[in-house]
């Protein structure tokens, strides 16, 4: 696309021949510095988690830096709950009018799904709102419960 | 209520979808008229925005996950088969150029002279800078591999949090109050240490040479581009083998830049031993392109010469 193809080399002046070596050089000494430069450079410019917890010299753990919702599921899975969201299938008595099923919510309502009997294949849904027992389709009750 | 009790990221409303398809947009046909009129304006400015977005959009995916604690396990299930997803998308994209360049090279037409390289291409030779670069990819899939052990093994081994349920409600900040009982481990847990130094400096040198393998390679191939005696216009052999290797290239690039992002954020002490998914990707895809660099030297400079 360009109109003209030919290259203007440079003109080699005495001590040319030495900026190779003087390249070299740089490259050998540059990984430390740069190290330094980048270290600098990245504390300037990203907010630091690990140093609130004052680790240095050492890749820090989920426990020291994790925060928000991964802090809380980490230190949840960490003394021994595998389910820190609810999100397991949970299996049960079955609920009575006179003693219910607890569903934990931190809400007025919640949407329940019922696999009524072991060999059922469909989940029946239904929504349990805040008050007394619901019974579902199946025959079992429920119960709203505030969750902890 | 500010509180959530499920484990997804819910995304707040974001630019960079639509600005990142704008760039899109405009540097395919910025493209076009590039390569018709010579004219580079749009391209360089669909160019912009993608690179835009990719920044900007990173960035608020590091300030969501490091900063703000959205990832929890099931959101990085999800980033990870998102990202195993374009990797698979990555494979098929080679797979079609790989296609065309055996469609031209198993049998190749009277046109080529009948023969692979066609009649009057000089290929380029496969045991001198094509070899070189293959050692230097399979070196940077070493060290990178030897950065990650580092970051895995980092911490001195931690007690488990005492005392961090239930008393600040669910969800707790990163504040003093629960790294107190962190910060008080013992003194004889020290650090674990590997060829004489910690394992923290031990990833930053390890990912440090993975990027400049990376730089070496990309170096060596614009070398090797530039000293080759035939061009993309040089019959099917330079339109396959500049489209292979050049796309190649550009994923050199992009696996690079993601290395470079991942080693400054390991010097900000972003990485923690079991949470570093910026850095499984990065790696996931560095040995992508380097398995795709392999199949490249097998078949189209060696087999291919």
């Amino acid at each position: 696309m360009g109109s003209d193809h030919s290259r203007v080399r440079p003109v080699l002046k005495p001590g040319d021949e030495y900026r190779g070596w003087a390249l070299l050089l740089v490259i050998v000494r540059a990984p430390s510095g740069f190290v330094l430069v980048a270290h600098r450079w990245a504390f300037s410019f990203f907010p630091i988690v690990a140093s609130d917890v004052g680790v240095t010299g050492r890749i820090p753990s989920a426990s020291e830096q994790a925060t928000g919702k991964e802090k809380f599921e980490h230190d949840a899975m960490m003394t021994g709950n595998t389910d820190p969201f609810d999100m397991s299938f949970h299996e049960g008595p079955w609920g009575t009018a006179v003693n219910p099923r607890g569903v934990p919510s931190h809400f007025d309502e919640r949407i329940l799904g019922c696999v009524c009997e072991p060999e059922a294949t469909q989940i029946i849904y239904m929504t349990l709102k805040k008050g007394n027992p619901q019974q579902c389709d199946c025959g079992h009750w429920w119960k709203l419960v505030e969750a902890k | 209520m500010s509180l959530v009790y499920h484990p997804y990221h819910l995304v707040d409303p974001s630019p960079w979808p639509f600005v990142g398809a704008s760039g899109a947009f405009l540097f395919t046909s910025g493209a076009v008229i590039l390569f018709h009129y010579n004219d580079y304006r749009l391209a360089l400015t669909g160019l912009f925005l993608i690179i835009i977005t990719a920044s900007a959009w990173w960035r608020d995916v590091i300030r969501e996950g490091t900063h703000q604690g959205h990832h929890t396990q099931v959101v990085v299930r999800g980033l990870k088969l998102g990202m195993l997803l374009f990797i698979l998308s990555e494979v098929c994209l080679f797979l079609a150029f790989f296609w065309a360049f055996f469609h031209s090279s198993l049998a190749p037409s009277v046109e080529l002279g009948s023969v692979w390289p066609p009649l009057g291409i000089e290929a380029l030779d496969p045991f001198a800078v094509p070899l070189l670069n293959t050692t230097i990819l399979l070196s940077s899939g070493a060290t990178v591999t030897w950065a990650h052990h580092a970051i895995i093994g980092g911490p001195a081994p931690i007690s488990a949090p005492k005392g961090t349920q239930g008393s600040e409600g669910p969800l707790p900040s990163n504040g003093a109050t629960t790294s107190s009982s962190l910060l008080s481990t013992p003194n004889d847990q020290r650090a674990p240490t590997f060829l004489g130094t910690d394992f923290r400096t031990n990833a930053v040198i390890g990912l440090l040479m993975t990027v400049l393998l990376g730089i070496i390679f990309t170096g060596l191939q614009a070398f090797e581009y530039k000293e080759a005696s035939f061009a993309i216009s040089d019959s099917v052999y330079g339109s396959t083998f500049f489209m292979l290797t050049g796309t190649h290239g550009l994923h050199v690039l992009v696996g690079t830049t993601f290395l470079i992002v991942c080693f400054i954020r390991l010097l900000s002490n972003q990485f923690t031993n079991s949470h570093h998914l910026g850095l499984e990707a990065a790696i996931w895809y560095w040995h992508f392109v380097d398995v795709v660099w392999l199949f490249l030297y097998v078949f189209v400079y060696w087999w291919g010469s």
